[in-house]
């Protein structure tokens, strides 16, 4: 087997065996938000949305993320019905991040990001904006632990608990999309 | 690079700090949680169940079931029925469907038969009728038109004199040409006398 076909294998059919505590509390908070406690639903937000926010800034423009997080979490409050493992909301919520982002290129009109020196003040220099770029041309199997990894701050156990991944695929695409995005980079020390 | 600063974030390594403090800007900035529109909040989620979808599925198939047996004892009870009132489409007597099949009962059925009739003696053809049953189930025939008999000749005084004096007129002609025709012959054979006559 090929090193991307086993990297992608491990990346989709992986599963987290380390119980947090979030995912202690992940079934009670789903059942009450979905006896309509808002209180619940907060802190599900509150948990995911980084996972949510990173995986959509991984394929959709820095300036649609916000808007789309909110639309992902409205979505998922509206279809809780249909979350089968009520311990597994981290994956469910990625897989409707990604349907919206796959969503968003079908509805929207194509778009640009503003150039650097057009941006404002809270957008990111030309050196982030490159290196952004970068990330995003590696395949999903990299893309998303890296963004995760690097924007989100997440370490690889939080991003194998939260996407019901196991923590050594998470290290394996971490390890081999940082040499990708290296070579991308023409970082020094990447190997050939 | 690290591996366990990249994993774990412990240790440094100044590569990926770097790129962590250029990326940060693009980082998820906590904000409102999205207020849930009551409608949606007060909507009862209810989650489906096992036995509901199974009920589901049996009641759909059941209901295609006899929706297909239906149309096939349709289609039966049309193909027996279709045959004993035809009715003929001719919506114009320029239009070559003309006629309708033996089977037709009776002509009442029949639309525009006058101009049918006389397309058919124009043309002596075979013609092609679309004939419709009562319950719109279209049908092509080919039929061949029926022989019109002929009515007996009566001829007026003048029109029986000509007929005789032409009919003399023929014999007459076909003696003379008896005539010269065994002249020529006993002249061939007095020219050719071992000459054989085959006729």
């Amino acid at each position: 087997m090929a090193e991307s076909e086993m990297t992608q294998e491990l990346f989709l059919y992986g599963k987290t065996t380390a119980a947090t505590a979030l995912d202690q509390d992940q079934r009670t908070m789903v059942e009450r938000t979905s006896n309509g406690d808002q209180q619940a639903f907060e802190t599900i937000y509150r948990s995911y949305a980084p996972l949510v926010h990173g995986i959509l800034l991984s394929r959709v423009p820095y300036d649609d993320v916000h808007d789309l997080v909110q639309e992902v979490f409205l979505a998922a409050y509206k279809n809780l019905g249909s979350l089968r493992d009520k311990n597994a909301v981290g994956a469910w919520l990625a897989r409707i991040a990604r349907n919206h982002a796959a969503e968003y290129y079908r509805r929207k009109r194509p778009s640009q990001e503003l150039p650097d020196e057009l941006k404002g003040r809270h957008n990111p220099r030309a050196e982030a904006a490159e290196i952004m770029a970068a990330i995003r041309s590696l395949k999903e199997t990299y893309r998303e632990p890296l963004m995760l990894r690097l924007i989100e701050g997440m370490t690889a156990n939080e991003i194998a608990d939260r996407t019901g991944r196991t923590s050594e695929s998470v290290r394996v695409n971490l390890h081999r999309g940082m040499e990708k995005l290296r070579k991308k980079l023409g970082i020094a020390g990447a190997k050939k | 690079m690290k591996e366990d600063y990249l994993s774990n974030k412990t240790g440094t390594d100044p590569e990926i700090e770097r790129l962590e403090n250029l990326l940060s800007a693009y980082r998820y900035q906590e904000t409102d949680v999205p207020l849930v529109p009551s409608k949606i909040r007060n909507m009862v989620i209810v989650e489906p169940k096992r036995w509901t979808l199974s009920f589901s599925f049996g009641l759909a198939f059941a209901a295609f079931a006899a929706v297909v047996v239906g149309v096939g004892i349709w289609f039966l009870f049309m193909d027996n029925s279709s045959d004993s009132s035809p009715v003929l489409i001719a919506k114009s007597p320029n239009q070559p469907v003309v006629t309708g099949p033996i089977k037709l009962a009776s002509t009442e059925n029949i639309v525009n038969l006058p101009a049918i009739v006389k397309t058919q003696k124009a043309t002596q053809q075979p013609v092609m009728a679309v004939l419709r049953s009562k319950r719109s189930k279209l049908r092509i025939y080919i039929a061949r038109v029926p022989e019109v008999k002929k009515a007996p000749v009566v001829l007026s005084k003048e029109e029986r004199y000509a007929y005789s004096q032409l009919m003399l007129a023929l014999a007459i002609t076909s003696e003379k040409l008896k005539v010269v025709g065994d002249t020529i012959n006993r002249t061939d054979e007095r020219t050719n006398p071992n000459r054989t006559n085959n006729r």
